[in-house]
């Protein structure tokens, strides 16, 4: 637990952050978002013709006074939202820098899930999480409630990066568990090409997406001087260069991809935010779940 | 001027190589990086084979400090320019002061005898100077000795001008080298050391005493040998004869030896070798040095043995078989050829041991620098830990 245990100030500015569901809640039972179910609620929603087999009470009879006709009052449902939180769990996610080697990209992940995690609790929301790597997906199941987050905070634990990021076929059982207006937090580096790819299908398919980017500082500022062998940690490939000869080609590279990847995810209606290492980690959230 | 006693010590700068080699090595340790957003990366032209300095201040450091070491090493002495001074005129004993006033013009030179101590020359006012001459001539110092103990102690920039006499005696086996301007003036006089080494096989006053001892063959040479007696007389030489037959035995040495018996005994070698002048005829061999020659052919040959020499007529000592005895300067060749030293000749011309000037040194006396550099050093040293054990702003990585 010790590696994604929340430190109570960044926990006390968690309880701020809320879910805003684009799309109405499906969820059973009460909740703070707006619901699909209607019938008997406190909230009016619509008046809709009698038909029978409607209740007899549930007949607006003061508007049967007024239009000799039988209307029924319906009202909406406050629902729970489902919460499901990806974390890319490929090898280049253990990326960290130099000045902090513990805190790798995952354990910033793990630690964001976590937040999450707690948001949707604080609010009712059932919340799932699972890791997602070629090397087999980590599944904790959807569910809400304190006892739940603990569980989800336990098996955060032994999530480990490995491999590359799943193939489709990979991904097939997350299709299954995550059902549509299911709101899906992917936490990645945003290095794969199929990342994007995977983010718009979900969109496509009336999952409401948010993509939490994570960026080292060594990728931000390229502190490097000197000879180096660049090693990609999921590929094996290596690269010979001189830090400082190619840094301002690197930085430059590396922003264009940043907003290309951002391009692509807000074509799908994607919000993706990125966050560096050494933010603060309700920084990204806060933005990431503020209202539009 | 810095100048180095030691310069071989210089030697040690190849430390230098050490600092650089080492810089260098960590620069070209190439690191190895997991690096996720390696594919936006570009491998650039080989950094490898690019020369780069690691940590070029404490590098400079390091080489400045074994420089300096190296330098140390070489004992250096700072030395002042010498002051101008006058030139100096020593006058070897012997040579008359007037007549090396009158040969070497001079006038704001000092002028000095060759002597120990080199006092003042006399200029023929003061018996009291002239007298000191008097001894210093009398009680001679080789000069070889004298004028190498001036020209280490004179300033370096004082002109020498030496006036020896023509002829110089009890010359060392090495050539005068001095490192001071030096007019090398050969003037007539008596070389002062002549007294004192002299002739030691003939010291004067004293009688020379000659063996001659002949066998059968050999009474036909005692003719020469008495006709080289009485030219030898005539010259004044004060000679001991004593002539007999071969089997009467020899005086105790020292003695010179004519062996007109053939066959040189051992007992006469040993005598030859222990430095005793052995003149043998009849000798038939051809062996040794030529001593004395003729137009005819060679005369007289010299075998090395020990310390001495056997010296040697091929054929009989006889005016017939030996036509060069006739010859009216024979017996005072022979003598000077017997009566020379067996040891290397110690006289020579003044003109042809005239002094070679040695490499200059135009420096005055020198001042020790090694306690100052040391401690410059020392400081270097605290400069150098000071920059290495300096906690680095950037990591490592």
């Amino acid at each position: 637990m010790s590696g994604v245990l929340i430190p109570a100030d960044l926990r006390s500015r968690l309880r701020g952050l809320r879910f805003a569901a684009r799309h109405p809640a499906i969820g059973l039972g009460l909740g703070l978002h707006r619901g699909r179910s209607r019938g008997a609620g406190l909230e009016f929603e619509q008046y809709r013709a009698y038909e029978p087999g409607d209740e007899p009470r549930r007949v607006d009879w003061k508007l049967y006074a007024r239009s000799d006709r039988f209307f029924v009052r319906e009202a909406a449902r406050d629902s729970p939202l489902s919460v499901w939180v990806l974390l890319d769990a490929s090898a280049s996610m253990a990326q960290a820098d130099a000045a902090r080697p513990a805190y790798s990209k995952f354990a910033a992940a793990k630690l964001l899930a976590a937040c999450l995690a707690e948001v949707a609790t604080l609010q009712g929301d059932s919340c799932g999480i699972a890791s997602l790597s070629s090397a087999g997906l980590t599944l904790a199941p959807s569910g809400s409630g304190a006892r739940h987050r603990d569980r989800l905070w336990l098996g955060l634990e032994p999530m480990r990066t490995q491999g590359e990021w799943p193939s489709e076929a990979q991904l097939a059982p997350l299709w299954e568990r995550i059902a549509p207006e299911t709101l899906v937090v992917i936490i990645s580096d945003g290095l794969d090409a199929a990342l994007p790819v995977f983010a718009a299908r979900l969109a496509a398919t009336r999952r409401q997406v948010l993509s939490l980017g994570l960026i080292s500082c060594e990728e931000r500022d390229f502190p490097f001087e000197g000879g180096y062998a660049f090693v990609d940690p999921e590929t094996g490939a290596e690269c010979r260069s001189d830090g400082a000869a190619v840094r301002a080609e690197f930085l430059a590279r590396f922003a264009a991809a940043r907003a290309e990847l951002a391009r692509q995810l807000a074509q799908s209606g994607i919000r993706h935010v990125d966050h560096c290492l050494d933010e603060a980690p309700d920084v990204p959230l806060r933005q990431l779940l503020a209202r539009a | 001027m810095i100048g180095l006693l030691a310069p071989a010590g210089l030697a040690a700068a190849a430390a230098l190589v050490v600092p650089l080699v080492i810089h260098l090595i960590r620069r070209s340790d190439r690191r190895v990086l997991s690096f996720a957003a390696m594919r936006y990366l570009r491998a650039r032209s080989n950094p490898r084979a690019r020369l780069r300095l690691d940590r070029p201040l404490l590098l400079a450091l390091r080489l400045v400090l074994l420089a300096g070491l190296a330098v140390l090493l070489a004992l250096p002495v700072w030395r002042s320019h010498a002051a101008p001074a006058p030139p100096w005129v020593v006058v070897a004993p012997g040579i008359d002061a007037l007549a090396a006033r009158t040969a070497v013009r001079a006038p704001l030179a000092e002028w000095h005898r060759l002597g120990y101590g080199f006092p003042a020359l006399p200029d023929g006012s003061d018996a009291a100077t002239l007298a000191a001459d008097a001894r210093l001539a009398a009680d001679p110092v080789p000069l070889n000795s004298l004028l190498r103990q001036l020209d280490h102690e004179l300033l370096p920039t004082v002109a020498l001008t030496i006036v020896v006499p023509e002829t110089l005696v009890g010359l060392d086996a090495e050539r005068l080298q001095l490192s001071h301007a030096a007019t090398w003036v050969p003037l007539p006089g008596r070389s002062p050391a002549e007294a004192a080494t002299g002739l030691a096989r003939a010291p004067p006053g004293s009688e020379l005493r000659i063996a001659v001892r002949y066998d059968a063959a050999g009474a036909d040479e005692l003719p020469v040998v008495r006709a080289l007696g009485a030219a030898w007389a005539a010259d004044g030489r004060a000679i001991a004869w004593d002539i007999g037959a071969s089997d009467v035995p020899l005086p105790p040495p020292p003695a010179w030896v004519f062996w007109l018996g053939g066959h040189v005994s051992e007992s006469l070698r040993a005598r030859a070798r222990a430095g005793e002048v052995v003149l043998a005829t009849r000798l038939g061999t051809s062996a040794g040095e030529v001593v004395l020659d003729s137009p005819e052919g060679a005369v007289l040959r010299a075998q090395v043995l020990g310390r001495g020499r056997l010296l040697g007529v091929t054929g009989a000592l006889r005016a017939d078989a030996l036509p060069a005895v006739r010859a009216p300067d024979f017996p005072q060749r022979l003598w000077t050829v017997l009566a020379r030293p067996a040891s290397v000749p110690t006289s020579a011309p003044a003109r042809s041991v005239a002094p070679l000037a040695t490499t200059r040194a135009d420096w005055g006396p020198a001042e020790d620098l090694l306690p100052a550099l040391a401690a410059v050093l020392a400081l270097l040293f605290l400069l150098e830990r000071l920059v290495a054990t300096r906690r680095r702003a950037r990591p490592a990585a």
